[in-house]
């Protein structure tokens, strides 16, 4: 049996680790690396690094980031923000990501999407969805932290997505992000009870109740968790022993 | 003692960075990754690792040298460690973009989790089979030295060996599809997950094989 994921979501803005609610109000709340190390030797069994403001000409710091924790941190890592060309992919894996993760480039040309998969394998082409619940009650996908809404619903946008060759998705709550009072259950299970690829759940968890609620429900490939592990409410190797004690 | 040196068998494809990564973090043995025969022929242990298709790293060429290798490191007893479609390559064949042959040091066909005899397609198994999944040893091995059994390990992958084997040495079970996840025999092991990607448990089975003899 597959064992969900428990990965630890490391938010960046310059050089500091920030956090946020509703992916905005951004707060400093530490250093990447001491972070990723942290959370790595506390037993996370993944790292997700964004890079919140896509900031082309900070690019370099980001990946001596990567370059550093892979040296350190032997579970996959994944960076997404700003990923727009093969050549940010490549530049990625070469400082020792594992996986890219791609959104905003993928909404403007979706061939971004099987270009990463069929040079670098769909294992290690992510696709990032932020999604915002509309007062029809329907999922929209937005881009640039939640801001822009781009007309994409989400179920759609995942389809297409898988088709063109993307391997991973991770789903993020923009309504439930940051607020720490739990996942948003409804979207998760609507989109992995269709999906055939494994689905990363992102956005909202404050306490273990809510994992368990969360795999309860819809079982996902993998839960990213950042406030949680950044304010030490609790460590993935305590969510483990909760889970499967 | 002299100082080690691990060759990684570079075929072209795939992505290196974690697995050096983890060799320099548990180790002081000098890395080669090369795809000379006489450059690996003189490391003191060789590591196939494999991200990419099984086709395209079966080529005629590539399969030319890697024959070599393994027949040199059964002469000399020097351990070999096959990871992911680096396990897969020493099985006699894989229905991975077609039917291609491989090195045959294992008996048994690699084959997709869709060819396997215990799948169903009203099951929703995810292919890839991606994450972290319970490798349950059957036979005792020092490449398990200190890894409990039923420890958790990262797997990436589509396609693999079957279970019933006399090489397998650990078994995996994906949604009812079981598969051998560690074989061995002689010198040469092989795994289907990353340890370089399974964290501290990981790092303890590269150890094993580096400190095997």
């Amino acid at each position: 049996m597959l064992q969900t994921r428990i990965i630890a979501r490391i938010d960046i803005k310059n050089e500091f680790v920030i956090k946020g609610i509703h992916l905005e109000g951004l707060r400093k709340v530490g250093k990447p690396l001491e972070l990723s190390n942290k959370y790595y030797s506390e037993g996370v069994d993944e790292i997700m690094f964004m890079d919140a403001v896509a900031s082309l000409y900070d690019r370099n710091s980001l990946f001596d980031i990567i370059k550093a924790a892979s040296t350190t941190s032997f579970v996959p890592i994944s960076v997404g923000g700003g990923i727009r060309t093969i050549d940010d992919a490549y530049r990625a894996f070469d400082s020792g990501a594992d996986k890219v993760v791609v959104n905003t480039a993928a909404v403007k040309d979706i061939s971004i999407v099987s270009k990463i998969a069929n040079r670098f394998g769909s294992q290690a082409m992510v696709a990032s969805i932020q999604a915002k619940q509309t007062n029809t009650g329907i999922w929209q996908a937005y881009v640039d932290n939640g801001r822009e809404p781009t007309g994409l619903d989400v179920e759609d946008w995942s389809r297409k997505l898988i088709s063109e060759g993307a391997g991973e998705i991770v789903l993020t709550s923009v309504d439930q992000e940051g607020t720490q009072k739990g996942f948003d259950l409804k979207l998760a299970s609507q989109i992995i009870s269709k999906a055939p690829i494994p689905i990363t759940i992102s956005g909202g968890c404050g306490q273990v109740s809510h994992i368990k609620d969360l795999i309860m429900t819809s079982n996902p490939s993998g839960i990213a968790i950042a406030s949680c592990f950044h304010y030490n409410r609790f460590t993935a190797d305590q969510i483990k022993s909760e889970l499967y004690a | 003692m002299t100082k080690t040196t691990i060759g990684i068998v570079n075929c072209g494809i795939g992505n290196f960075q974690s697995l050096t990564n983890a060799l320099r973090f548990i180790s002081n043995s000098t890395l080669v990754v090369a795809d000379d025969i006489n450059q690996l022929n003189s490391c003191d242990r060789l590591i196939l690792p494999g991200v990419g298709s099984f086709a395209s790293a079966s080529s005629s060429n590539n399969l030319k040298i890697l024959r070599n290798l393994i027949k040199f490191s059964l002469s000399q007893n020097r351990p070999v460690l096959g990871i992911c479609l680096g396990m897969q390559l020493l099985f006699r064949s894989s229905t991975e973009g077609g039917k291609n042959p491989g090195l045959s040091h294992f008996h048994g066909d690699v084959i997709h989790f869709a060819e396997h005899p215990s799948y169903s397609p009203q099951s929703n198994l995810l292919i890839p089979h991606v994450g972290l999944n319970t490798v349950k040893i059957i036979q005792d091995h020092r490449l398990f030295h200190n890894v409990p059994d039923n420890s958790k390990f990262y797997f990436t992958h589509s396609y693999h060996a079957p279970s019933n084997l006399t090489s397998s040495i650990a078994v995996t079970d994906y949604g009812g599809c079981l598969f051998t996840s560690a074989a061995s025999s002689g010198c040469i092991h092989a795994v289907q997950f990353h340890p370089e990607l399974s964290g501290k448990i990981g790092l303890q089975l590269l150890t094993n094989f580096i400190s095997s003899n």
